[in-house]
């Protein structure tokens, strides 16, 4: 499967598997613009699986909402460049949620999935990569994957997980990335980040799309300077996995 | 036949004398064009134009609207610079001379044309991002329209831009976020107001954006404020793929305003819109406060380039608006019926447009893209130089402002 379509099998795993489990976004229902969503509104049925208007605020406050009465929520924002409107609604409503009442309510069971990063062609909005603005806000959690594999697994940790979540999919691998991925569910745990190769000399820690450029760097280090690399996918931005990053760089002599 | 007659003699005596259009017409060939145009074409007809439907306005825009020959010619010569003009950038970005995004406004030329024939240059307009007629209606030439689109220096945005960020004095883009140009319309209308010079603002925005909450929170600033802006809502039925009936609870765009009184007008009609901006104008300028207009216009292309733009809609449909509603037949049959002009003088501008379209895309191809160097540039303002990091750490642009 290449990226999408392990994103369609873990939304089509997590609609099974959950009934209430609800899939909306602007276009998603024919299948989305980057073919996400393909299939799943004539299997669900298109109370499951609709569109919503031109509204961002709207389409997160929404899903906050859904969640807070325990459905499962998985909104779909166009590109991430258009998640800014939603920002209030992430950072006051859905992050705060479980603090501010006690842990009486909560919009655990929100999911945002947005298309990520740079293209080439993109230009100002519909190439950002936008992780580091919400990086700060405790309360949710981000993920971003670096393959098809990668994706299905955290997709379907991120919608079982009970904190709001939001995972960003690299664009640019949406159909170039190709690895042979298990129909069945499956998961990736979070916050855990993973060492992809070992190395001496220097850590590099990468996610997304830059991770398939480090790995070309290491090889290249490794060849032309005899520099030996350690690579990390880190995977949870966050909460990051701090634990593993430390105790790799330590290991440095 | 004495019309034909004239119009061969004139073709006589013209000779070598430039094409009509330009300033240099010869001494004799002017007079015989004169004395062409006394004889055979009437100076101005009236129209009969649709009634405008009306949401809390006690009068609206008349039904009759009279055009000159020199408007109506000017009208024909706009309109169909900016159809050939997007055409020719369809045909450049299929051979990947233009990149990126394009979203293209052909069939929608009566909107923008209409409009500044109602306003004044020194009002102001800002749109979204299917800006390419209303950059040609404010005044930027089409060779700097298609260098821009090329991303070349000489380009209005100086190659930066690219399709959606086109600019120049009283247009302010060119915006890409959907619904974002709203506020920031009501904006320069509270400037117009501030500033007492009897200007307005055109915020125009599409049938999707009018589903943006930030466009409701400018109605009630803008009502509140009484401020001279005009919302236009240009509604082409379906914002990207999706019609309007399944995104819109309601789709009388021009009630949305709710406490802001509305009009509907026909957008292929270029009188139409004139008359109603026309009246629009002299209603915000008279202290009234904001007025919402919703255009009804289509667009022939799909949503940008990368929608072929018939998955959501049928051929038939497309080729129904394209037979019967399209602006610049529109205008040209009311011409040639009226006497206004002839069949023979419009296919002249035509040959003209098309050639000045080649010579504009001759030197957007050819015209060198802007220096690496300033890639970094225009960040900031007024602030010593600093470093800009490119796509690696060791990769630099100096930022100048």
């Amino acid at each position: 499967m290449n990226l999408f379509q392990s994103i369609t099998s873990a939304l089509d795993n997590a609609l099974a598997k959950d009934p209430t489990a609800v899939v909306f976004g602007e276009d998603v229902a024919f299948g989305g613009v980057f073919r996400c969503t393909v299939g799943l509104r004539d299997k669900y049925g298109k109370d499951r699986v609709f569109n919503t208007p031109l509204c961002e605020q709207g389409i997160v406050g929404f899903g906050i909402g859904i969640a807070v009465t325990g459905a499962t929520a998985i909104a779909e924002i166009q590109f991430a460049d258009y998640i800014f409107p939603a920002f209030d609604q992430i950072v006051n409503e859905a992050a705060k949620y479980r603090y501010r009442s006690g842990d009486l309510f909560n919009c655990g069971s929100l999911t945002i999935r947005a298309p990520w990063g740079c293209v080439g062609h993109g230009a100002l909005y519909h190439s950002q990569s936008p992780e580091a603005f919400f990086a700060h806000c405790p309360g949710i959690k981000i993920v971003i994957p670096r393959s098809p594999l990668q994706a299905k697994g955290l997709l379907l940790s991120c919608i079982e997980d009970k904190n709001p979540c939001i995972f960003f999919e690299p664009k640019i691998l949406y159909r170039a990335a190709v690895e042979q991925v298990p129909v069945e569910p499956y998961n990736i745990p979070l916050s855990q980040a993973e060492v992809l190769q070992t190395g001496n000399d220097v850590t590099m820690v990468a996610w997304g799309t830059q991770v398939h450029v480090i790995k070309e760097v290491a090889a290249m280090a490794q060849e032309k300077l005899g520099v030996s690399c350690e690579v990390i996918d880190l995977r949870t931005i966050l909460p990051w996995d701090a634990e593993t990053v430390c105790k790799v760089c330590s290991n440095v002599p | 036949m004495r019309k034909m007659l004239l119009a061969a003699l004139s073709r006589l005596l013209q000779g070598p004398a430039a094409a009509g259009r330009t300033g240099a017409v010869s001494e004799a060939s002017r007079v015989v064009v004169a004395s062409r145009n006394y004889g055979d074409f009437a100076s101005e007809a009236t129209f009969e134009i649709k009634q405008c439907d009306l949401h809390r306005l006690e009068e609206g825009p008349g039904t009759t609207a009279v055009m000159t020959r020199e408007e109506g010619l000017h009208y024909y010569k706009t309109m169909q610079t900016i159809r050939r003009m997007e055409l020719k950038s369809d045909q450049l970005y299929k051979q990947k001379i233009i990149r990126g995004f394009c979203h293209l406004y052909d069939g929608q030329e009566a909107c923008c044309v209409g409009i500044e024939a109602a306003i004044k240059p020194t009002d102001h307009v800002i749109t979204a991002y299917r800006a390419h007629g209303f950059t040609f209606t404010r005044g930027v030439p089409v060779r700097e329209i298609l260098a821009e689109l090329t991303g070349r220096k000489g380009g209005c945005a100086k190659g930066k831009g690219g399709s959606m960020h086109m600019y120049t004095k009283n247009f302010y883009g060119g915006n890409g976020i959907v619904g974002a140009q709203i506020p920031l319309g009501a904006g320069i209308a509270l400037a117009c107001k501030y500033n007492g010079k009897n200007e307005i603002c055109v915020a125009l925005y599409g049938d999707g954006a009018a589903n943006q909450g930030q466009i409701f929170e400018t109605y009630n600033m803008a009502a509140l404020w009484k401020l001279p802006c005009i919302f236009v809502c240009e509604n082409n039925r379906y914002g990207m793929g999706t019609s309007v009936e399944r995104a819109a609870a309601s789709t009388d765009y021009y009630k949305r305003g709710d406490f802001i009184p509305g009009l509907r007008v026909d957008g292929m009609d270029i009188l139409c819109v004139r008359e109603a901006v026309k009246f629009a104008a002299e209603y915000c300028r008279s202290g009234k406060g904001p007025l919402v207009m919703e255009l009804q216009t289509y667009r022939y292309h799909g949503h940008s380039m990368s929608d072929p733009g018939i998955s959501y809609r049928t051929r038939e449909e497309i080729q129904e608006v394209r037979s019967k509603s399209d602006p610049i037949t529109l205008l040209k049959d009311r011409m040639v019926n009226n006497n206004l002009a002839s069949v023979e003088e419009l296919k002249e501008i035509d040959v003209a447009v098309r050639k000045e379209i080649e010579e504009a895309a001759q030197f957007a191809t050819t015209d060198p893209e802007p220096p690496l160097e300033e890639l970094g540039h225009h960040i900031f303002f007024n602030e010593p130089p600093f470093e800009v990091r490119g796509p690696n750490q060791w990769v630099k642009y100096k930022s100048v402002s």
